[in-house]
C-alpha cells in the first residue's frame, strides 16, 4: 500500500491511501519499462492528490443515482428507431451539466471504470461537444443545440463567441438570447475585461428584465448599480439551464423515459 | 456594492482625540479597518493605541482606535437552501442548520441584519434592517440547488455607509454549480472594501473508491476542508472560516458573534495613491494576532 499526505493551506490534511491490492500496475516488464511506468504512476499519482485537494464533496447516493438514471434513459432513447435531435440533446445536456460540478467527486457513470478520476471533467465536455454537434447534424437550426455548443467551444473557438453574438441579437430564440448574453458576459469576466462583461450583462438585463443573475452581476462590477432584489423570488432560466432540458418538447419526451427508466 | 466607504470615509467627523491620539479634522477622509484580535484564550481586549503597528502600501500609519465591547453590528446572513446541502452530505445541513438556528437566537435588538437564501436564484427574504429576526427553518426549504457566489456578490449590494461592525456571514462550503461569478470575480470585488467575509460550514468527509490507475487499484479518499478560494475570500476581506465540524455548532456560533462585537476599530488620515493600498495589521502584545482586511482600493 502506497500512503500519500500533505498538509494543505490552514493546517487541513487529507489522505489518500492508493491500494494497489495484490496486483502490480506493471506487470512484468523490463527494468527500464518498469521505471518508466513507475514514473508515470507517480505523476498520475500526483494528478489524483492535485484533484482530490480541490474537493469539497461527494454527491450522495440519491443524486447520483439520479445521474445513472438520466444516463440510462438517453442511451436507451439512442437506441430507440428515429430518436432524433431530441436523444442527443438531452444526451448534450446531460454530459454538458456533469461538466459543472465542480470540487465534486464526480457520479460514477457506466464507463467510470474506464476513465482516471482526473480525467473524468475532460472526457464529459468532449461527450456533450459530440452529442451537441450530432444534434445539430440533425438539426442546424436548434437555438437549445447551437448555445450550449457554442458555451462549451467560446472563446477558444472564435466562430462560436460570434454565434453566440449572434444568438444574443435574436429574440426570436427566447430563453437562449439571454442566455448568450449571460454567457458572453462570463466570458469576459473571465477574460478580465469587466468593460464587455458590465456590457453584456446589461444586453441580458435588456433581454430578460426580470434577471436577478445579470442585476446581481452588475452590482458586484459597479459599485453605483441599482441593488439586485428589488422583486419577489421569480424563475431566472439562467439558473435552470445548467442540468434542464429547456427545448419543451424535449423535456417532456426525456421526463416520460425518466420515469420508466426510475421504475426499473 | 454602497460599502466601500466603510474603509474610506471622506469629510468623517472628527475623531475623538485623546492624549498622544492623532487628531483629525472633518476634512480628512479616513481609512477605518475593523480589527479582530486573538490570543490562545480568545478575543484579546484592552490594546491602546501604541500597541498596533499598521502599515499602508509599506509606510507606519499613525492611528487610533476604539475598543468594541459589545458593539451593534450588521451582519448579512447568506444560507442556502437546505436539499442544495443535502445533495452532498445531509449530515452537513444537519449541522450547518444547527448553526443557523443558533446564529439567530444570538442576535441584540441594537443589531440590523438581513438575510438572503442562496438558491437558484438568490432571494432576499429579508432587507438590512434593525430588530431581532426568528429563524424560520421553512424559508430555506424553498430550491434544491445553491448559487452562493452570486448571492454573496447580492448580499454585498445591501450594505451601507455605517460605523457599525459589518459582517456578511455565508453559510456555505463554496459548493456552486449555478452562479454567474465566479471566486474571482468575487475576489476582485472585495479588494474594493466591504465587510468581513465569513463562512460557516461543515466541509464534508469525502470517502469513495475509485478506478484503476494504470491498472486495478481502490481506495478511500477523505479530506475535510473549505475550498481555497473561499478561505481567500476570507483572508481578503479579514474574516474567517469556521468549521461547525469541530466542535460544538452553538459554541462555535456563540464566540464568532463575541468575537465580530469586541472587534477594534482602527482609524488613520487615508494616504495619497490610486489602485490597491496594502495594509498589515499588527499588535504588540506576545501572542496576540490581529486580523483585518489585507487592503483596500481607491480609483
Amino acid at each position: 500500500m502506497q500512503a500519500l499526505s500533505w498538509a494543505a493551506a490552514g493546517g487541513i490534511v487529507l489522505h489518500a491511501f492508493l491500494s494497489i491490492g495484490g496486483q502490480t500496475r506493471i506487470g512484468g516488464a523490463p527494468q527500464a519499462d518498469h521505471r518508466l511506468a513507475q514514473q508515470q504512476n507517480q505523476q498520475e499519482d500526483e494528478k489524483l492528490l492535485a484533484h482530490i485537494a480541490a474537493l469539497v464533496g461527494q454527491l450522495t447516493p440519491e443524486a447520483e443515482k439520479t445521474f445513472q438514471t438520466w444516463e440510462r434513459a438517453v442511451l436507451a432513447w439512442q437506441k430507440e428507431p428515429e430518436s432524433g435531435v431530441g436523444a442527443k440533446l438531452a444526451s448534450g445536456v446531460l454530459y454538458d451539466c456533469l461538466t459543472r460540478l465542480h470540487n465534486v467527486w464526480p457520479p460514477a457513470l457506466s464507463d467510470h471504470k474506464d476513465i482516471l478520476v482526473w480525467a473524468i471533467p475532460e472526457k464529459r465536455e468532449k461527450q456533450a461537444i459530440e452529442a451537441l454537434r450530432s444534434a445539430l447534424r440533425l438539426d442546424p437550426d436548434n437555438p437549445e443545440a447551437r448555445f450550449r455548443l457554442d458555451r462549451l467551444l467560446a472563446p477558444k473557438v472564435r466562430s462560436a463567441t460570434m454565434d453566440l453574438q449572434r444568438l444574443a441579437a435574436d429574440a426570436s430564440t427566447t430563453p437562449f438570447d439571454y442566455l448568450a448574453a449571460m454567457t458572453l458576459a462570463e466570458i469576459a469576466s473571465s477574460t478580465k475585461d469587466p468593460q464587455s462583461a458590465e456590457r453584456w450583462y446589461e444586453r441580458a438585463v435588456a433581454l430578460f428584465p426580470r434577471s436577478t443573475a445579470a442585476r446581481i452581476a452588475l452590482s458586484a462590477l459597479r459599485p453605483s448599480a441599482e441593488k439586485p432584489f428589488v422583486t419577489e423570488l421569480h424563475e431566472d432560466p439562467f439558473y435552470e439551464y445548467p442540468c434542464r432540458v429547456m427545448t419543451p418538447a424535449v423535456s417532456v419526451a426525456l421526463s416520460q423515459r425518466l420515469r420508466t427508466e426510475g421504475l426499473k | 456594492m454602497r460599502n466601500a466607504a466603510c474603509i474610506i470615509a471622506a469629510l468623517v467627523a472628527t475623531v475623538e482625540a485623546g492624549i498622544q491620539q492623532p487628531k483629525f479634522s472633518s476634512e480628512t477622509a479616513l481609512v477605518r479597518l475593523i480589527v479582530s484580535v486573538n490570543d490562545d484564550n480568545g478575543t484579546v481586549r484592552g490594546l491602546k493605541n501604541s500597541e498596533f503597528v499598521v502599515t499602508d502600501n509599506g509606510q507606519k500609519q499613525l492611528v487610533t482606535v476604539d475598543e468594541g465591547k459589545d458593539a451593534p453590528l450588521d451582519i448579512m446572513v447568506v444560507a442556502q437552501p437546505k436539499q442544495s446541502i443535502s445533495a452532498t452530505s445531509p449530515e452537513q445541513a444537519a449541522r450547518m442548520f444547527n448553526g443557523l438556528a443558533s446564529l439567530f437566537t444570538r442576535f441584540q435588538d441594537t443589531d440590523r441584519i438581513g438575510v438572503i437564501l442562496a438558491g437558484a436564484p438568490p432571494a432576499r427574504l429579508r432587507a438590512l434592517q434593525p430588530g431581532r429576526v426568528s429563524f424560520d427553518e421553512q424559508s430555506f426549504l424553498n430550491g434544491d440547488y445553491g448559487a452562493p457566489f452570486d448571492a454573496i456578490a447580492g448580499a454585498l449590494s445591501e450594505f451601507e455607509v455605517s460605523d457599525r461592525r459589518q459582517a456578511l456571514i455565508a453559510f456555505t462550503a463554496g459548493v456552486d454549480f449555478r452562479s454567474s461569478l465566479t471566486p474571482d470575480v468575487l475576489a476582485q470585488t472585495v479588494k474594493r472594501g466591504g465587510p468581513a467575509l465569513i463562512f460557516v460550514a461543515a466541509p464534508i468527509k469525502v470517502e469513495t473508491q475509485f478506478g484503476p490507475l494504470g491498472g486495478p487499484a481502490r481506495g478511500v479518499v477523505s479530506g475535510w476542508n473549505f475550498p481555497v478560494a473561499i478561505r481567500a475570500l476570507a483572508a481578503t476581506t479579514g474574516g474567517l472560516t469556521v468549521d461547525l465540524g469541530r466542535g460544538d455548532p452553538q459554541k462555535l456560533i456563540s464566540d464568532l458573534l463575541d468575537r465580530l462585537r469586541t472587534q477594534y476599530v482602527v482609524a488613520y488620515a487615508a494616504p495619497q495613491g490610486k489602485g490597491w493600498h496594502a495594509v498589515s495589521v499588527k499588535v504588540t502584545k506576545r501572542g496576540a494576532i490581529a486580523t483585518s482586511r489585507a487592503g483596500y482600493w481607491v480609483d
